[in-house]
């Protein structure tokens, strides 16, 4: 309970922060806080739940193990590490929640992010939305027809799928050519303009990964390793990630 | 110049830098008649103080306090003075090394150079400046007082270089001057390059590179500077307005594992950011906002904490504990936001700023790592000269010692202390130039002025913006003009500067003056200088009178500038009518006692006794107690794992064997009297109590300070509250005990930082620390809480703090109104805090409970011994130094040194360097074979004198005696000349030379006489 005291009494027993610690190279630095609030001044989720990066890291050292694996504020951080970009003992305080999302019961976490995971499991697309291979390369190749046609300086933009031996391999956040189609040009033209050889995969084309952000170890590893391999299995010789 | 026969080969110390601490161990040098060559990159000297605005804690202006010491160090017959030079090579050993010097062409002859300028104005492209925001001052010459006192030419950006050599009318420009090697022989070296300033470019998210409203410290402190690129007025930089709300960030550079960072404590930047924000409310009070965003506020030095105080009661300083993430540019306001999470809070607060300065550490330069390399001296991880606890200033190089910041990040009066230490102990390699055969600066024969009509010249010094700023100095000369006798009247500028002293040598000669009077600053700093010039041009040096125009009016009545040019009027009358009435006088000289009375045998005592004696001077070593060894002999180890026991059995038996240390123990000092080269001392020694009178030249306390025992948290009532010190007996007596430990609690600044003794006693934070290192060395599954208002480990102590951390010592911060709470049965404590970060209360079941109680002063000593001696004492019972920045080590009554904790809290390795250091500015003042006591004393007309007994009562010092022909004599080797029997004299009998009534009357009547 917040109001009553904080009771250190007996042997000291090894909690949640020492078994990060374990994972992480240099152990984080997760021992070295200086308590200087710098993290917290930056932090997007600070006074979300009454929570701040160094709360949550002041209770994971005072051993309050039940209280920082069960509050959903470790889902409001966004993992974007502005904290520990400026934090003076680098402090891998993203890895921290990272690692109390994970201790996370998979069904108790959050809906939104959960599903996306789920949706992204359910092809080799890999996308949050769920689209198909099929509805994906349908897509690209009826927008490109449209704006080849439409503007004549763009005739010969290509937007191609699996071409092997590709320079650069690019993902693409899969809610464009599901409600966003035409935000899908701006890019090709640039590469068009420039000159670059490039190629989407029809495998792990989506370039976002839920089943990271849900923590979920084994998922987020499938997901990358599947985009990966399409770029290897093309001989690409750049992976392009663009979200 | 060039000439090296004029140098006795291996008896001359190499000095390299030219910054405080360079020029502080040069002079001390010189001054103990050893030759120095000094050497600096730059083209001139002085380091990073010349470009400081003011220093704290007195707040002075900086080129005041260090300018004296610039010009000295040129003066000096010893000192060589390289400017533009570096070590090319280094060969040999201790006493005798061979170097090899490389002087950059500065293309102006410094001889012929006038530094009049006119190169500078007619080809500014030409002349070199030093960049940053102190580009294109009027003189360029970075500060006016410069020494040398001469441009540098930039020959490669120079089209026409004929023209340029024909514009200066003095003929020292050499276009064809060259790169010059030299050879150079030293017996030692003294390393005092100093530190470069963190380049905060690389923290993106603070702003540095991307706002010219975010800048440095040392950008600040140019703004702030009168001679710096806004001559002193405080503008904002993108759009010159005046600031309305300042911010300050501490520790950018410094306590970080950022790339390029360092990971110790910079330890000065504490102090210097509340330097800069006093002196900027100081300025502007109410006008103006000023906020410190600090971690931890280490003010751990003397009596720092009372001015930590000061800023916030006083000026009413913001101090925010928190570290900002970003400094944010609104571009519509042009104003800087900052958002910080408070230190016990979670909910972020924005505040808008005007400007930003960050507080940018100190890091050792690439250059001076390669010297390092060069010269074979072993470095530290963070690159700074690697020395030893017991040894501090000595590199890893016998012969080789340094000093300041590159020994460690420090503050000035640290640095002019090691500085002093170092001078000590590159002296022991070399021998000392006999007296006899050393140049002696000629004067010309004193011209008889007794029969002269009054021929009064008059200087009046604008100082800068210190004088001029306030009053129209120009007009004060002009004004000067129209009084009685006065024969010429100028305006000199900064009359310490080398032209405006030669300026007054020469109007003197040309105008036949004998009479002089400088409207000028504190004659205690800057009487002998102008006395000199008087002698140089063949005047007694008595015959002049300073107004004291700055410290007495332009300082104080700033803000009331009509008033202050009345006042100004008023004080050059005064000295003017004084003057006419000053007569010549003759010093009263004799000779020097060198033996050396050391009081306190604590490990500064024994030190210092040890260091004189190594030198061949005699010393007596008097202890109050029956042994020596003092507090270190209770200390087993030190934060960084040094044995203190074996370092004190040896130390104690070198002192005791030594043919020249006589030691006294169960000494008690009774009464004093004497002049430094003669003192007599009366010591009582237990336990008979029998009386013995020591004679000597010089004294030095090191009277040591006691551990402090204040009756808080059940300390001496309950068996497992103990002391750091307790402690540190345990670890090593009764390793069981710790191994059975569960929870241990230190809480600290127990007695310290609160009203019965206000300042920080410096050691307990790298106390509690080692020895919660060594529980958990001993006991890794203990757990340890540290809780404390400031971690205070500065310097390289951050590494074991950090350490600590690492090793999972929690640290938690508590108010000084919401104290730890501690509640004990027989078997356990409580011990309950708040933790501000949760905001929860947190009790810990303790076994032991460490208090870390610091030092307190031993009052009975310093209230005895500055009776007796009559030296002053802080109000927390410390003796006080003679100037609390640059003569760290120096007592105000001359002849008296002070060593270790008699001086302020802090550890062993500080209090080995003071006591070197006194031992060097002691050996300086017995160089000579004569004293010479000026000619300021009591002189009784016995004719007049009646034997009332008054003066005899009157003096502090107990001088004057009625004699066998039944009149007071008074006599002038031991007369203090304080003037307190000639003011109490009713018969008038007494006058003090150089302040005799007449004078003092015809000051009098210069104040309050119109003068048509």
């Amino acid at each position: 309970m917040p109001g009553e005291p904080i009771i250190i009494k007996g042997k000291k027993k090894s909690g949640f922060l020492d078994t990060v610690k374990e994972l992480l190279p240099e152990g984080g630095n997760l021992n070295l806080c200086l308590t200087c609030g710098a993290c917290s001044s930056g932090c997007p989720a600070t006074g979300l739940e009454d929570m701040d990066p160094r709360k949550f890291l002041r209770m994971a050292a005072l051993g309050m193990d039940k209280e920082i694996l069960s509050t959903p504020w470790v889902w409001m951080c966004t993992l974007c590490q502005r904290c520990i970009y400026v934090c003076p003992m680098q402090i891998d305080i993203p890895q921290l929640v990272y690692n109390a999302r994970a201790a996370w019961p998979r069904e108790e976490r959050p809906k939104g992010i959960l599903g996306s995971c789920d949706m992204a499991l359910r092809n080799d697309s890999c996308s949050a939305m769920g689209t198909s291979e099929e509805d994906f390369q349908f897509v690209v190749e009826d927008v490109l027809e449209e704006y080849q046609e439409a503007q004549p300086e763009f005739k010969d933009m290509a937007a191609p799928i699996d071409k092997q031996g590709a320079e650069f391999f690019l993902n693409q956040n899969s809610r464009e050519p599901v409600t966003e189609p035409d935000e899908l040009v701006p890019l090709w033209k640039i590469l068009h303009r420039a000159g670059v050889d490039w190629t989407y995969g029809n495998k792990g084309w989506a370039a976002e990964n839920y089943c990271m952000f849900l923590a979920d170890d084994q998922a987020w590893e499938h997901i990358t390793r599947t985009t990966a391999k399409q770029a290897d299995d093309l001989g690409c010789k750049i992976f392009l990630n663009t979200e | 110049m060039q000439d090296q026969n004029t140098f006795k080969q291996n008896h001359t110390v190499l000095v390299i830098g030219g910054g405080v601490g360079g020029i502080r161990a040069a002079m001390d040098l010189a001054e103990s008649n050893r030759d120095v060559v000094l050497i600096d990159k730059a083209s001139s000297i002085g380091g990073l103080m010349t470009q400081l605005d003011r220093t704290f804690p007195t707040n002075n202006c900086d080129l005041c306090t260090l300018s004296p010491n610039l010009s000295e160090s040129s003066r000096q017959l010893h000192i060589e003075l390289l400017a533009m030079t570096q070590v090319a090579e280094v060969q040999g050993e201790a006493g005798d090394f061979k170097l090899k010097l490389i002087t950059e062409p500065r293309y102006i002859d410094l001889d012929t150079c006038t530094a009049c300028g006119d190169c500078f104005k007619n080809f500014p492209e030409c002349v070199r400046f030093t960049p940053g925001l102190d580009h294109r001052a009027p003189t360029c010459m970075r500060y006016p007082q410069a020494i040398p006192h001469a441009f540098s030419i930039d020959i490669e950006k120079c089209k026409d270089i004929d023209a340029l050599v024909k514009v200066c009318k003095a003929d020292a420009i050499i276009p064809e001057d060259t790169q010059k090697v030299r050879d150079l022989e030293a017996g030692a070296i003294v390393l005092a390059p100093g530190a470069e300033v963190f380049d905060p470019g690389k923290l993106d998210s603070l702003g540095h590179a991307a706002n010219p409203d975010v800048v440095t410290s040392l950008e600040y402190e140019r703004i702030l500077s009168a001679s710096g690129p806004t001559q002193g007025e405080l503008i904002r930089p993108s759009d010159g307005k005046q600031p309305q709300k300042i911010a300050w960030i501490q520790c950018v550079g410094s306590r970080s594992l950022h790339e390029g960072a360092a990971s110790y404590c910079s330890s000065a930047c504490c102090m210097f950011a509340l330097k800069e924000a006093i002196v900027t409310k100081e300025r502007f009070q109410d006008s103006i906002e000023t906020a410190i965003f600090f971690m931890d506020m280490r003010t751990f030095g003397k009596d720092y904490e009372l001015y930590l105080n000061r800023a916030k009661d006083d000026y009413g300083i913001r101090l925010v504990r928190s570290r900002p993430h970003s400094v944010f540019h609104d571009p519509e306001t042009g104003s800087l936001s900052i958002i910080y999470t408070p230190h016990d809070s979670n909910t972020n607060v924005t505040e808008d700023f005007d400007m930003v300065v960050l507080s940018t550490g100190f890091k050792v330069s690439r250059d001076v790592q390669d010297l390092a390399v060069k010269l074979g001296i072993e470095l530290n991880e963070h690159h700074f000269a690697k020395t030893d606890s017991f040894n501090p200033v000595a590199t890893s190089k016998p012969g080789i010692y340094a000093c300041g910041m590159f020994e460690s990040p420090k503050d000035i009066p640290e640095t002019m202390v090691q500085a002093s230490a170092a001078a000590f102990c590159a002296s022991k390699n070399i021998r000392m130039v006999s007296e006899s055969s050393e140049a002696v600066e000629e004067f010309p024969p004193e011209r008889d002025v007794s029969r002269e009509p009054l021929k009064i010249g008059v200087f009046v010094c604008d100082c800068g913006l210190n004088i001029g700023g306030v009053i129209n100095a120009q007009g004060l000369a002009d004004y000067s003009g129209t009084l009685p006798d006065v024969k010429v009247s100028e305006m000199i500028g900064h009359g310490c500067s080398r032209d405006a002293l030669a300026r007054i040598q020469t109007v003197i000669a040309k105008e036949n003056l004998n009479r002089v009077v400088i409207g000028g600053c504190s004659p205690r700093t800057h009487e002998t200088k102008f006395q000199d010039t008087l002698r140089r041009a063949g005047l007694n040096k008595y015959l002049v009178e300073i107004a004291n125009l700055r410290d007495q009016n332009t300082w104080v009545h700033f803000d009331q500038p009509d008033g202050a040019s009345i006042k100004a009027q008023e004080l050059i009358r005064m000295a003017v009518t004084s003057v006419a009435l000053s007569r010549p006088l003759t010093d009263n000289i004799f000779p020097m006692n060198k033996d050396v009375l050391v009081v306190g045998g604590g490990v500064a005592g024994m030190n210092t006794a040890l260091s004189m004696a190594d030198m061949g001077f005699k010393v007596y070593l008097a202890e109050r107690s029956s042994e020596l060894g003092g507090v270190a002999k209770k200390i087993r180890k030190t934060l960084e794992g040094d044995d203190v026991q074996a370092y004190m059995t040896d130390l104690i038996e070198r002192t005791t064997q030594h043919d020249r240390i006589e030691v006294i123990t169960n000494a008690f000092i009774v009464d004093h009297t004497g002049m430094p080269g003669m003192f007599k001392t009366g010591i009582q020694i237990a336990p008979q109590m029998f009386y013995r009178q020591i004679t000597h030249g010089v004294t030095i306390l090191a009277t040591g300070a006691l551990p402090n025992q204040p009756k808080e948290y059940l300390l001496g009532e309950h068996e497992k509250v103990m002391t750091q010190l307790d402690m540190d007996a345990v670890i090593e007596d009764q390793p069981d005990k710790i191994k059975d430990v569960t929870n241990v609690v230190m809480i600290q600044c127990v007695g310290s930082r609160c009203p019965e003794n206000p300042n920080c006693s410096r050691i307990c934070c790298q106390s509690a620390i080692k020895n919660a290192l060594r529980v958990l060395e001993l006991n890794p599954a203990a757990r340890v809480f540290i809780l404390y208002r400031d971690m205070r480990t500065y310097g390289f102590q951050e590494d074991y703090y950090k350490t600590a951390r690492e090793k999972g010592v929690i640290f938690v911060r508590y108010e000084a109104d919401a104290l730890p709470e501690v509640q004990a049965d027989d078997a356990q404590l409580e011990v309950k805090f708040n933790d501000p970060i949760l905001k929860r209360k947190v009790s810990v079941y303790a076994d032991c409970l460490c208090l870390s109680t610091g030092f307190i002063a031993d009052e009975e000593s310093t209230e005895d011994l500055g009776r007796i001696f009559h030296i002053p004492k802080t109000n927390d019972n410390y003796f006080l130094e003679d100037h609390i920045k640059l003569r760290p080590v120096d007592l105000s009554v001359p002849g008296f040194f002070v060593a270790g904790t008699a001086h302020a809290p802090k550890t062993i390795r500080e209090c080995i360097a003071q006591a070197q250091a006194a031992a060097g500015r002691a050996q300086a003042l017995l160089a000579k074979d004569t004293l010479n006591l000026g000619a300021v004393v009591a002189r009784v007309e016995k004719e007049k004198c009646a034997a009332c007994l008054i003066c005899v009562r009157a003096c502090p010092f107990n001088i004057p005696f009625i004699n066998a022909d039944g009149y007071s004599q008074i006599d002038p080797a031991q007369c203090h000349g304080c003037g307190i029997c000639a003011a109490e004299c009713p018969a008038k009998a007494i006058q003090l030379m150089q302040y005799e009534d007449d004078q003092i009357m015809a000051k009098l009547t210069g104040l309050l006489e119109r003068v048509n």
